[in-house]
């Protein structure tokens, strides 16, 4: 074995031009495979971790150009949204909120919740802990309630927009009832409600209805759209997936056009090896010695091509934003995509392998000797 | 040693059927240097070929050392290549990317020896020949006859029994000849056997026994 591993490498260093040239080859569509790859992953792992907020529903409400007169959010609105989606629903409506401090400015969401369903004590306002030290500060929208620790099954919520992802450990949770005065801070541009249930029967039926409402109570002078964010992510990632779903077809189809053309450059490179061969047997090799030695060589070849392929994969991965996933999905590497370069590459090896040692393997010495 | 019974070979191609050797017999004793000698097309290659099992009879039986080789399999067949048999070609055969030691090496690769005893063996070889200088060269840094001479050394590094030679001196000028002739002949009476395939009388003049084969089958012999 060491004498035909030994035998291997000095023949890819003879013909070092030739394999430097087909290790790029592979490397080339093994990384444009990868760069796919791992973005499919991307995509489908948020899409995963979304779908277990499909019952999510956030209300957007919208207007055109300026700020028109009148609410575009009340508390009326708010027990007709509890009435619609059920006793079971469970939500909040969130009001940015600006203060000028002394010393600094601050900015932070008040989440509007029944208490009695979130299980909160009535005369507290609950902080969340990036936001506690606020407090302290003298700065406090709800001085009449109690300040308190926001409770730990309630910071440890997040919710995704189509933009951000909002903890709760940076807001402050104050009555529901408190929508009265603030109403003219929740205009079309701030409101951002949302509401989980678990047990809601048919989604979309109810935000149309929802939506229909908010339009005709409001006299039409804002837009009400209840959407999921992962339906968003779908709508907005339809064109990305299809980007994606290109960049997977060419990443395939060079694998599979660098396959052949593999198939056909090795082909040509032990056709005309075929007297070398016919020495190697002549001298006492047997066919199992000679079959190693294909084998090793395609490997050789294959391997490093594979393993460059992964490494400038990961990178493009890693290190280049070709614009498709800007500040929308984290892209990283996944496992998964060595696991199948690897195999990718091992099919190749073995499939090349067989045919060029297939076509050697019935002919007579004598005739590898002298071409025919 | 070697014995050939009603050996036949027959090439076909497409449905054209080409019968290179019609039923040869002939046997050759342990440290006979045996010529055949024939005419272009005449089937002397293939027979020799055949002799070491590059080739395979279409008909007859062959046995070398009483076993009968068709009985053997490919494995085997590459065991006699390598340990019994060293064959030297016309066209020299060489491997280009290997160096003059490394070629002569090869036969004692596949046997698996360790790399320091092959090297060890092949520089003594190449001391003998006379081409120690040679050790690092490649072949298309050398003449035609210093290649002939590199194709003997590998022939004969494992130190096979039988040695079967296919026109050497074909592709060599008349000195080059007599050099490579001489190396066969003290390979000869060292107690090697020698089987040779000329189409040059003057070089069949070396064997101790000379046998002609014409359109495929064995005309006359004429022993020394």
């Amino acid at each position: 074995m060491k004498y035909i591993v030994g035998k291997v490498l000095r023949t890819l260093w003879w013909n070092r031009r030739i394999s430097i040239l087909m290790i790029a080859e592979i490397a080339l569509g093994m990384s444009v495979f990868v760069y796919s790859a791992n973005l499919f992953y991307s995509l489908s792992g948020e899409e995963a971790a979304r779908k277990g907020q499909e019952r999510d529903l956030v209300l957007g409400i919208y207007s055109d150009g300026d700020t028109p007169d009148g609410q575009a959010f009340t508390k009326e609105d708010y027990e007709k949204l509890q009435g619609l989606t059920g006793d079971k629903t469970f939500f909040f409506v969130a009001v940015p909120q600006f203060f000028a401090g002394k010393e600094e400015n601050y900015e932070f969401l008040v989440i509007l919740l029944d208490y009695s369903q979130a299980g909160l004590k009535e005369g507290s306002s609950y902080w969340g802990r990036e936001v506690q030290g606020i407090v302290e500060k003298g700065v406090n929208p709800f001085p009449e309630l109690q300040a308190q620790k926001m409770p730990e099954e309630l910071e440890s919520q997040r919710w995704k927009t189509e933009t951000e992802e909002i903890a709760l450990s940076g807001c402050v949770a104050a009555p529901v009832e408190y929508m009265e005065q603030m109403q003219d801070e929740i205009s079309g541009a701030m409101v951002h409600a949302e509401w989980k249930s678990s047990e809601l029967a048919d989604a979309e039926t109810v935000s149309r209805e929802i939506e229909r409402y908010l339009y005709a109570a409001h006299e039409k002078k804002y837009h009400y759209q209840v959407y999921a964010p992962e339906t968003e992510l779908k709508n907005h990632s339809y064109k990305v997936k299809l980007s994606i779903g290109m960049i997977n077809k060419a990443g395939i189809l060079s694998l599979v056009t660098f396959s052949f053309g593999m198939l056909g450059i090795f082909g040509l490179l032990f056709e005309h090896r075929e007297e070398e061969f016919g020495i190697e047997l002549a001298c006492g090799a047997d066919e199992r010695q000679l079959c190693r030695e294909i084998f090793l060589e395609i490997l050789f070849l294959n391997g490093f091509g594979t393993v460059l392929g992964l490494l400038a994969g990961w990178v493009l991965t890693c290190y280049t934003d070709l614009g498709i996933m800007i500040g929308y999905i984290d892209v990283r590497g996944d496992v998964r995509t060595c696991l199948l370069g690897g195999m990718v590459c091992a099919a190749i090896t073995v499939v090349v392998s067989f045919l060029i040692f297939g076509k050697l393997k019935n002919r007579e010495i004598a005739g590898l000797l002298n071409g025919h | 040693m070697i014995l050939l019974d009603k050996i036949g070979k027959t090439y076909h191609n497409g449905t054209v059927k080409t019968e290179v050797l019609k039923g040869v017999s002939l046997s050759i004793g342990e440290g006979e240097f045996v010529c055949i000698y024939g005419e272009s097309g005449s089937g002397k290659s293939t027979l020799l070929n055949i002799l070491g099992l590059l080739d395979e009879a279409t008909a007859g039986r062959y046995e070398l050392d009483y076993e009968d080789v068709r009985g053997l399999g490919k494995r085997e067949c590459a065991r006699i290549r390598n340990q019994k048999i060293g064959f030297v070609f016309q066209a020299y055969h060489l491997i280009p990317q290997l160096n003059v030691l490394e070629n002569i090496a090869v036969p004692l690769g596949y046997a698996g020896m360790p790399r320091r005893e092959r090297e060890k063996r092949v520089r003594r070889l190449l001391l003998e020949f006379g081409m120690e200088h040679l050790e690092r060269k490649y072949i298309s840094q050398m003449s035609g006859g210093e290649q002939q001479r590199a194709a003997i050394a590998r022939a004969v590094v494992n130190e096979p029994r039988i040695l079967l030679a296919d026109e050497p001196t074909g592709n060599l000028d008349q000195y080059n000849s007599g050099i490579v002739m001489e190396y066969l002949k003290g390979l000869n009476q060292r107690g090697m056997t020698v089987v040779m395939v000329t189409h040059d009388t003057n070089l069949a003049k070396y064997g101790s026994r000379v046998v002609r084969v014409e359109d495929g089958r064995i005309g006359e012999e004429v022993m020394k």
